[in-house]
């Protein structure tokens, strides 16, 4: 059977870069929806995302060392013999459970956006942006407090937007039909804006004058990553990337803040593929957290995390006259970087989705819907559930 | 790019659900907002606090007020200058002089709240007399001299349930004025209705209202042909001065104030019109580093501080504090008691004084310690001041307690601050 592609308009290369470059810097500064920071997940300065793509989310992030499309291997650019442009949108609906009763928060991210180029046979480069911690949250409580002789009831919040993200610039180089490599230069910037409030609703008595206090902290560091994707044999590929960072400060207008360090990154991944239509993966993954700990205060420790993740990404039934559906299960559990009441948290996660390619396989939409289980031994009764719901567009033109 | 801008717009719509705050504090560390007091004592907050006289100018009073008791004798005069004169028996006519005039009448309209007393058994009067002269126009003496019973115009009761009055004036005295100098200068004074003592007090609504007292008469018997005239106030002395010419359309003729001589008290309200200036001290360390949310000027009564007040209604005397938009350096109360913020600049609520509301007065100040705040100390007075609301158009008066050393400290002001210093939050 013959498929008739239609004949295909030409896109600048520069010009999808250009487009990469708007959407990723305005799509990153969009502050999400508020969620608690009473919460397991987005203590000290944020939480991971991960930097995975919709796909690779889907199999517990087992395949992002090979993924070009994920923010983690550069040597996994060398396979994409086509340009491509992805974009995902990942909102995350929480369920925190304690003693006192149950919240729900809801919270908007886009978690990775990317741009490939293949230069040549043997080369490719690539631009992404794709969060690093997200620091997205808000908490409100509501209480009697005393102001002069009156007692009144006050509204407390907090609220934070923003977070650190990662704007890499890679390229990835087919050294040998076995051998990819890779090599990533990495930018870390980011703002947070941080308020806090006190309202006075009720004004019959006495009319208070508001509080609100805001500070905007920005981020900046810097860092360089490598990697490799062998394929070992028919069945089995093999990929291993690290990162190291560089100084990250943070600055409150002109006034340098505190300064840490980028945290380094090591992770490898196998891929098997030895059952017909079915591709298993399995990954590990470190991340030195605890290196940005003079970032925060004395009190903020962050902790090292490990990752482990497996998945399966399985040909499904065919779409239409285009390729077929893929079918993606995985699972993934990993610690925070940091602690909740001085305990570590860990995430628990199981996955699934799916991706299908149309307009003759030049563009292709993913699903991936993550269920996820957080939680720690202190405070005490405390868990959280989350449905990370994620969807990934990506346009090879 | 059309799904990625879907996919923003998507993303911007989502809605978001605010916590309670359950898992906090726990999980909120640093997340606490306190809210500080502290109590400041007059000779320490307060730098100056002096009663202020001068205020309103003449003729600017918001309303007119008349009124009269054992200590207190306010009468109002208006001034019709420059009264319509020339007129035409019919169209086809040329204008002539007029030389008859017909049903001459005042026009009033009250602030029907203000009238005092309020039972109809003992109603007031308003009389009107013919107080135009030549030379001295606002000489308080000249002008009370000449309510007499020859010039005398007319005169109308006053009762609660009406809100404005018509009161037909001496026609043969107003052909005079209309075929003569054209000049028709009215003053009124409140008066029992059966004669006798009599205590009461109304406003009238001033030639800068929506509804000014309004003159008029005819020219003829023929309604038909010839509409009668209406004048508004309007003033044509004195000629050096436009500024005064305008404000002299109304006026108060203060012949006996309900003021008591200044003494070491901070008065306010009253006729003629006081009110109180207040330069604050407020720390560097609160108000500079610090958000003040409430702060409360307390002035305490002196004892039979309130003057003029009926029992029956109650009469209430609403205080307004006001921001100052001059500089430190305008150091003279008097001067710098004229440079008002607007409230919509610096808004400030009101505050009431009534007979039974007690002992002391609280002057919520917070919004003038924030405009402070955000400027530096040179460039605008720290200082509020606070006057009647009605001011020039109420004979009540509260006297308060400086802040002087011989004045006990229970009694001197204070100020209640209620601060949130900086939070600090910010890096975890």
């Amino acid at each position: 059977m013959t498929t008739r592609r239609r004949p295909q308009r030409a896109v600048h290369p520069r010009t999808a870069a250009a487009a990469v470059l708007v959407l990723g810097a305005g799509l990153l500064a969009v502050p999400g929806s508020a969620a608690a920071q009473g919460n397991l997940s987005t203590q000290g300065f944020g939480y991971p995302p991960g930097q995975l793509s919709t796909a690779s989310l889907a199999v517990g992030g087992a395949l992002a060392e090979l993924d070009p499309l994920s923010a983690i291997n550069p040597a996994a650019l060398a396979g994409e013999r086509r340009a491509a442009i992805h974009l995902q949108y990942a909102p995350e609906l929480r369920t925190v459970s304690t003693p006192q009763g149950t919240e729900h928060t809801t919270t908007t991210r886009f978690p990775v956006i990317s741009a490939s180029l293949p230069l040549g046979a043997r080369l490719a480069l690539g631009l992404s942006f794709s969060t690093l911690l997200d620091r997205t949250w808000e908490s409100a409580q509501t209480g009697p407090v005393a102001v002069g002789d009156t007692v009144l009831p006050s509204t407390e919040t907090f609220k934070s937007t923003g977070g650190i993200e990662d704007i890499q610039v890679d390229a990835g180089w087919s050294a040998t039909s076995w051998l990819h490599a890779g090599l990533g230069l990495h930018l870390f910037t980011g703002q947070n804006q941080i308020t806090a409030a006190r309202a006075f609703p009720d004004t019959t008595v006495i009319k208070p004058v508001p509080f609100s206090e805001t500070a905007t902290y920005n981020y900046f560091g810097t860092g360089i990553s490598g990697g490799v994707t062998i394929r070992a044999s028919p069945l089995f590929m093999l990929a291993g990337s690290a990162r190291l960072g560089g100084q990250l400060r943070v600055r409150r207008g002109d006034t340098l803040q505190s300064k840490g360090t980028v945290p380094p990154r090591v992770g490898a991944a196998v891929q098997f593929s030895g059952v017909p239509g079915v591709s298993l993966a399995a990954r590990v993954d470190w991340e030195g957290w605890s290196h940005m700990s003079g970032l925060g205060s004395p009190a903020l420790q962050p902790r090292d995390a490990w990752g482990y993740g497996i998945g399966a990404d399985i040909v499904g039934p065919r779409v239409g006259t285009d390729r077929n559906l893929a079918l993606r299960v995985g699972g993934q559990t990993r610690t925070l970087p940091f602690l909740a009441d001085g305990a570590v948290v860990r995430e628990n996660d199981i996955s699934g989705g799916f991706g299908f390619p149309f307009s003759f396989d030049r563009a292709s939409l993913d699903f991936t819907a993550v269920r996820a289980f957080r939680s720690a031994s202190q405070p005490p009764g405390v868990s959280e559930g989350a449905w990370i719901l994620s969807v990934g567009f990506t346009v090879r033109p | 790019m059309a799904a990625a801008a879907g996919l923003y717009a998507l993303a911007s719509a989502c809605s978001e659900s605010l916590p309670e705050g359950h898992a906090c504090p726990v999980l909120c560390p640093n997340q606490n907002i306190p809210v500080h007091d502290t109590v400041l004592d007059g000779l320490t907050a307060i730098v100056v606090d002096t009663t202020v006289v001068g205020y309103p100018l003449l003729g600017t009073e918001p309303e007119l007020l008349v009124a009269t008791s054992d200590s207190v004798d306010v009468r109002a005069a208006i001034r019709f200058d420059s009264v319509p004169f020339l007129f035409r028996p019919s169209p086809s006519d040329t204008l002539r002089p007029t030389a008859r005039v017909f049903r001459p009448y005042l026009r009033l309209v009250f602030d029907s709240t203000t009238i005092r007393p309020r039972g109809n058994a003992a109603a007031g009067q308003i009389s009107v007399y013919d107080i135009d002269t030549a030379g001295t126009d606002t000489s308080v003496a000249v002008l009370s001299s000449l309510f007499r019973p020859d010039r005398f115009l007319g005169a109308a009761t006053i009762v609660p349930t009406i809100d404005s009055v018509r009161i037909g004036l001496d026609t043969a005295r107003i052909r005079a004025h209309v075929a003569g100098d054209h000049l028709i200068r009215l003053g009124l004074r409140l008066s029992g209705a059966v004669g006798g003592a009599f205590t009461g007090r109304v406003a009238i609504l001033n030639a800068g209202s929506g509804t000014p007292p309004v003159f008029s008469y005819a020219a003829d018997t023929d309604t038909v042909h010839v509409a009668p005239f209406t004048s508004v106030p309007r003033s044509t002395s004195p000629r050096s001065d436009s500024t005064l010419l305008n404000r002299l359309r109304a006026y108060p003729i203060i012949v006996q104030g309900s003021s008591p001589p200044l003494g070491e008290r901070l008065d306010i309200g009253g006729m003629p019109a006081r009110r109180v200036y207040v330069r604050f001290a407020i720390p560097s360390r609160i108000i500079d580093s610090a958000t003040v949310i409430r702060a409360t000027l307390t002035l305490t009564l002196v004892p039979g501080g309130l003057r003029g007040f009926f029992s029956a209604p109650p009469d209430t005397l609403k205080l307004l504090p006001q921001a100052l938009v001059s500089a430190p350096t305008v150091e003279d109360p008097t001067r710098a008691a004229g440079f008002l913020a607007p409230a919509a600049v610096v808004p400030i609520d009101t505050s009431r004084a009534v007979a039974a509301l007690g002992d002391s007065v609280n002057i919520e100040f917070a919004t003038a310690v924030r405009h402070w705040s955000r400027r530096a100390i040179d460039t605008v007075a720290r200082a509020i001041v606070i006057q009647a609301f009605d001011e020039g158009a109420t004979p009540l008066q509260t006297s308060f307690f400086p802040a002087l050393p011989s004045v006990p400290a229970a009694q001197r002001p204070h100020v209640h601050l209620s601060y949130i210093p900086r939070v600090g939050f910010g890096l975890p």
